[in-house]
């Protein structure tokens, strides 16, 4: 195909913005969603402020504190972004989580395996759960919601059987076996770094991830066709776009991510246990949905789904400083999440 | 090994309701411990006199009981009885696994007093399911495949219908692990209130032993709600203030912190909870997640002036008891509980004996924990 | 309701309404007389769709009043004012036909209840009652305009719209419909019709307001409300257009072979046994009525529905030759377009290769570049392409559509429904944009139902009916469109409907 213009080629190209300039309505059209939830956030911090004692939530110690709890969120949120965008939901990635930490576990302390065999064994599994949630969504048509509700059970069954319940730790292995200090070592170092003014490792793993998320999101081929597909099911086949193959992409990568988050998290406290993960489920769904994807399909973006987890950790770290109590807690997580979407759905309609 | 001691009364306390619900968004509910009720309650209306048991006597509600027939046959003639124990859940990690163990270790003593078939059954959730539990053994005594019951109740008057019920066909029932007002011979189980005060005690031993000076105190732990949560930091803040008056306490039963079961969250609570309160020293949890709020501790750099502790035995616990901020962790010996049926059935089918509540909190502090480790270990590793 | 003695209808005055920096209503104003039709016509974009939308409430107006019956009446409030027929049926797609009718009206009783004579009557009238119990999503979409139409029947509103109600009903349906409106009008209400059929809204309505760059231009009534007037009417102020030279297509034998069928047959048999040859440079007509199998013939050329037996097309056999060498816009702009993506994105959202470099990222500057000269030269009228798909008019965003298509440069190029519910100023462009892509020696294959749109958009004609395909015709033999709706009849084997014929030539200047 020609590289020219497939258009009548003496129409000269009239530009509405300057060229070289990138789709700037659209980014404007994402600043103004993200707009609202910043309010959000800068809102709950000053309450936070207020409500504490002075100089101890606003400090930049305290910051750091919830930059590292984001960081779990965020990661796992920004995988179930793309399955979102594409017209999906996943709930089986709390119990991806679970397992993922508990195959590694298990391979490397248990079963003796060296830790670079048994940290791909978890992103193994995350690649099968995917595309067992996939081919089920895709071939049999069965509605995501029941696929992913139930392959998250059968996870969690996998991983009950496979831990026996146990809790493992790999600088105390169980009698008889030996895990080589060395990869301990290496290992925790994953998550805990000597980085400049104390920044916690998973900080950066999760702009990591956040940035090529984005990317797809943003600038590439596959975000552009992800949304489309999310946005019409019907045009996307018209269009002939691959939908199976985007769809097995999409739930791949979410498992990816959580198992990524369940690594990293085990690499930090140091020890796992079978039913991490689970609690997982509301802060990730709420930050994907607060931070402006449509469970219909169609939009969503790395950015607000991280100003999404980063007002959940702020709240949960403001609620924990205060030691707010349990009713408190859920009252305030809940209503937040709501006013959040209302404020951000004030702010879109505000544009029009 | 526990010693039993010959007085045959069985604690029967008012309980209150004890809430097994679905996740919240700030907690798995997983209590991972055998849970207890808030307040401790005088009444003792024991068992009739020993005469007559095994087969027959007065029940604490005044009603008689008289053995079933079929029980009281096998026993006649000799024959193994089926015993039964019924547990919370299979799916628990540190509780499960115990609980197992200690139910495996003490059936073979048991069948040393009277032969028996034993069987240990629990629900697969990670959540504890009240009706999941008693659909499972009810399915088993429907069909006369129970002889002799022991069950971990995990909800005080959701097991006491039941209990009532099974009894009165004359079948032996005993409880463990919460508090239990039904006609059950005995109710195995710590007093959370008790608890509470048992651990005030211990850190108050602590601080003199070690001339320190422990004044500002707070409680937390990762479903706070919970009536032996509940009983645990009332306890232990009625036992401190009394002991210390000068004593405050940054937060109180009501407005505990909430730390979660997940190990990373329960850390990020306690980083951002200290970051709050720098002037606390004393932490109590009353679960597991004492070893993170040990972690927090030595992160924000307050090793030293602030310590911590909690219950039931985990290797993060142990590191920091060897490390010296955490001052106690208190088992409450989920063996025990776990064992405590066989010996009961064994015990009052065979001599009309009644086994009393003697359940206590261990504490395992810098002086036992290297055997602590081991015998961890061997039941826990996995 | 019927009129009372204060019921003065409806009274626009200075309604505006702006989408970004478009202003597609600057300023209207109208009256629309209870016991008449108000016939509405004009080019899309000129704000007959925005206006309906504002009636119907489903937007607000930025500006203006809107009176009724002599008092301020809030669209977006008091919507059951207010019954539309839409012109893409919004129907509840879970729900059954009857049920659809009765949404909205079920009673206050506990139980469901079903339905009552006059329902079942209407249902009846509109042929419409053996579908009662079907799920509304499987029905055709014949079927669903005409329950959208009895839906609005059987409210009780003041004021009826209708956008273009009839573009899938057979003729016979028409009339029918059109008896109904007369009904709805001689019993008072207020009764607003858009359309772009000249021809009945000379015959049906009372009154013709032509509506122009978001004012209402003229309203014609009595001898000025002629076919002629009003087309002339639509077409002062736009470049005159002369119907388009038909290029005769006949490059001879050696001409290359666009597209083969051999035996071409129907899954589930709505077409057998097919035999179709289309040469390079070619624009081929189908038509047929629903149910003829013509729809279905047309999607099977690009894979949308499944036929057996053997497709060529550029060298290539089988599903790889369709789903390489074809590309197709459905007749429903609901599938064809991505409502949470731009007019920019919509265009260039088939490409692939064109608009990333290697590794997948997307090269903007390029899909910006492609955008535009695709906007200038379908001649969408969008401020920016970065503006919401929805923002255009239906007749724009179906150019979009055709856009997209074509940017693909397919061998085949597959339109169902091309101008469906577009205005004659954009029919003509999307005429000649056909004209030009098939001179690049592609191929244009279209489903139509409108014989006008045969004789000045196709080279070759061929009617489907009861699955099978008639001889061509060709279309530069036949002197006028009435001569050449008769050969079209001529070959149609059925009983009772016929595809819509003009009653005089539709929109000729």
């Amino acid at each position: 195909m020609s590289d020219n213009a497939t258009a009548a080629p003496q129409a000269p190209m009239t530009a509405s913005a300057p060229p070289g300039q990138p789709w700037s309505g659209r980014a404007l059209a994402a600043g103004l969603r993200i707009g609202g939830l910043l309010i959000a956030i800068l809102i709950v911090i000053l309450i936070f402020t207020v409500l504490s004692k002075p100089n101890t939530f606003l400090t930049f110690s305290n910051a750091l504190g919830v930059m590292r709890s984001m960081s779990t969120i965020a990661i796992v949120a920004l995988g179930l972004t793309l399955v979102i965008v594409v017209g999906e939901i996943d709930l089986s990635f709390g119990y991806m989580y679970g397992l993922a930490s508990i195959l590694i576990g298990v391979a490397w302390i248990v079963w003796g395996w060296p830790i670079w065999a048994a940290i791909p064994l978890a992103f193994v599994a995350a690649a099968v759960l995917g595309s067992v949630n996939a081919t089920l969504v895709t071939l049999l048509k069965i509605p995501s919601f029941i696929v992913t509700l139930g392959t998250g059970q059968l996870v969690f069954g996998t991983t009950l059987l496979v831990s026996n319940t146990a809790t493992l730790n790999p600088a105390y292995p169980p009698v008889g076996k030996v895990v080589p200090e060395g990869e301990v070592d290496w290992f925790f170092g994953l998550s805990n770094q000597d980085l400049p003014f104390d920044i916690p490792a998973q900080a950066i793993w999760m702009l990591g991830v956040a940035v090529i998320i984005g990317f797809i999101l943003s600038r590439s081929l596959f975000g552009f066709r992800l949304k489309a597909i999310g946005g019409n099911p019907a045009a996307a086949k018209l269009a002939r776009l691959p939908i199976v193959k985007y769809k097995f992409a999409a739930f791949i990568i979410s498992a990816s991510l959580a198992s990524l988050a369940a690594l990293l998290d085990f690499a930090f406290i140091g020890s796992v246990q079978p039913n991490a993960g689970v609690s997982l489920t509301f802060p990730v769904f709420a930050a994907v949905i607060i931070g402006g994807a449509s469970l219909a399909g169609g939009r969503g973006t790395a950015i607000g789904t991280i100003s999404g987890a980063l007002l959940l950790a702020i709240i949960a770290n403001g609620l924990a400083l205060l030691s707010a109590g349990s009713y408190l807690s859920n009252f305030v997580s809940g209503a937040v999440t709501i006013a959040a979407v209302v404020l951000d759905r004030f702010t879109q309609s505000l544009r029009k | 090994m526990r010693n039993r001691s010959r007085r045959g009364l069985a604690f029967l306390t008012a309980a209150s309701l004890l809430v097994v619900a679905c996740s919240t968004p700030a907690a798995t509910n997983a209590p991972t411990q055998a849970p207890a009720t808030a307040a401790p309650s005088d009444a003792a209306s024991t068992p009739a006199p020993a005469e007559g048991w095994p087969q027959t006597g007065t029940l604490a509600d005044g009603s008689t009981f008289t053995l079933n027939p079929r029980v009281a046959d096998r026993l006649a003639k000799g024959e193994p009885i089926n015993y039964v124990f019924s547990y919370g859940s299979t799916a628990i990690p540190l509780f499960s696994p115990q609980y197992a163990a200690g139910y495996a270790r003490t059936l073979p003593e048991a069948q040393k007093i009277l032969p028996m078939n034993g069987q240990a059954i629990a629900p697969a959730s990670a959540v504890q399911d009240v009706n999941e539990q008693i659909a499972q053994f009810d399915a088993l005594f429907k069909a006369d495949q129970i002889d002799c019951l022991s069950i971990q109740s995990t909800g005080t008057n959701a097991f006491t219908k039941i209990v009532n019920d099974i009894m009165a066909t004359g079948i032996p029932v005993f409880t463990v692990g919460v508090e239990s007002n039904g006609n059950e011979f005995t109710n195995f189980t710590q007093i959370s209130n008790k608890e509470g005060r048992q651990a005030a005690g211990i850190i108050v031993d602590y601080m003199k032993a070690n001339n320190l000076d422990f004044k500002v105190f707070a409680v937390s732990g990762g479903d706070p709600t919970q009536n032996w949560a509940q009983g645990r930091m009332q306890g232990f803040i009625d036992g401190i203030k009394e002991a210390i008056p000068s004593a405050t306490f940054v937060n109180d039963a009501t407005s505990a912190l909430v730390t979660t079961y997940d190990p990373a969250s329960t850390y990020d609570a306690y980083k951002a909870f200290i970051q709050g309160n720098p002037e606390v020293q004393v932490i109590e949890n009353v679960d597991i997640g004492g070893e993170h709020a040990a972690r927090a501790i030595a992160d924000s750099g307050n090793t030293g002036k602030m310590f911590s502790f909690g219950w039931n035995v985990s290797i993060g616990q142990l590191d920091a008891i060897e490390a010296g901020t955490q001052i106690v962790a208190l088992d409450q010996a989920w063996g025990d509980q776990a064992g405590f049926g066989a010996l009961g059935c064994a015990e009052f089918l065979k001599n009309g004996k009644i086994l009393e509540n003697t359940n206590a909190l261990k504490p395992i502090t810098t002086e036992n924990v290297v055997q602590a480790r081991k015998d961890f270990m061997a039941i826990a590793g996995g | 309701m019927s009129a009372g003695p204060d019921d003065v209808g409806l009274r626009i005055r200075g309604l505006r309404k702006w989408y970004g920096d478009t202003r597609a209503l600057d300023g209207l104003d109208l009256d629309a007389r209870p016991g008449e039709i108000l016939g509405v016509a004009g080019p899309n974009g000129a704000g007959k769709s925005t206006l309906i939308k504002i009636l119907a409430g489903e937007t607000s107006a930025d500006g203006g009043d809107i009176d009724l019956d002599g008092r301020a009446w809030d669209t977006g409030r008091d919507r059951d004012r207010v019954a539309v027929v839409h012109q893409e049926p919004q129907l509840f797609p879970n729900l059954t036909v009857a049920e659809n009718l009765m949404v909205g009206r079920e009673g206050t009783r506990a139980m469901v209840r079903g339905l009552d004579q006059a329902e079942r009557s209407l249902l009846s009238d509109l042929a419409i009652l053996e579908y009662a119990d079907r799920p509304i999503d499987i029905v055709p979409l014949a079927i669903q305009q005409r329950v959208e139409i009895g839906r609005a029947l059987a409210r009780d509103a003041r004021v009826f719209l209708f956008d273009e109600p009839n573009s899938a009903l057979t003729q016979e349906e028409s009339i029918d419909l059109f008896r109904r409106m007369h009904l709805l009008a001689d019993a008072g209400n207020v009764v607003i019709l858009v359309s772009h059929r000249i021809a009945e809204l000379a015959e049906h309505a009372d009154r013709v307001a032509l509506i122009l760059d978001g004012l209402c231009t003229a309203v014609l009534e009595g001898e000025a409300r002629t076919q002629e007037g009003i087309a002339a009417g639509l077409v002062t102020g736009q470049a005159a257009r002369e119907p388009e030279e038909q290029i005769v297509v006949h490059l001879g034998d050696d001409a290359a072979t666009a597209l083969r069928l051999d035996g071409w047959t129907h899954d589930r048999g709505e077409f057998t046994a097919i035999d179709l040859h289309i040469r390079a440079g070619e624009i081929v007509a189908i038509i047929g009525v629903e149910g003829s199998g013509a729809r279905e013939l047309v999607r099977s050329i690009a894979g949308f529905e499944h036929g057996r037996g053997r497709i060529e097309i550029a060298g290539r056999t089988g599903r790889s030759a369709i789903a390489s060498a074809t590309s197709l816009v459905s007749a429903d702009r609901q599938t064809s377009l991505f409502t949470n993506l731009t007019i920019g994105d919509n265009m260039v959202s088939r490409l692939s290769r064109e608009i990333t470099v290697s590794g997948g990222a997307l090269r903007f500057k390029r899909m910006h570049e492609i955008a535009h000269a695709l906007r200038e030269q379908f001649q969408v009228k969008a401020a920016s392409i970065h503006l919401p798909i929805h923002s255009l008019s239906g007749g724009n965003q179906q150019k979009v559509a055709i856009a997209a298509a074509i940017v693909k440069r397919p061998r085949v190029l597959v339109l169902e429904e091309p101008t469906r519910g577009v205005d004659i100023g954009s029919k003509r462009e999307i005429y000649r944009l056909m004209r030009a892509y098939a001179s690049e020696g592609q191929a244009v294959v279209i489903y139509c139902t409108e014989v006008p749109e045969v004789f000045e958009a196709a080279d070759l004609a061929y009617v489907v009916s009861d699955g099978r395909l008639s001889d061509a015709l060709l279309v530069m033999n036949f002197a006028d469109v009435e001569a050449l709706a008769r050969a079209v009849t001529r070959l149609e084997r059925h009983s009772g409907s016929t595809v819509a014929a003009p009653a005089g030539v539709a929109g000729a200047a």
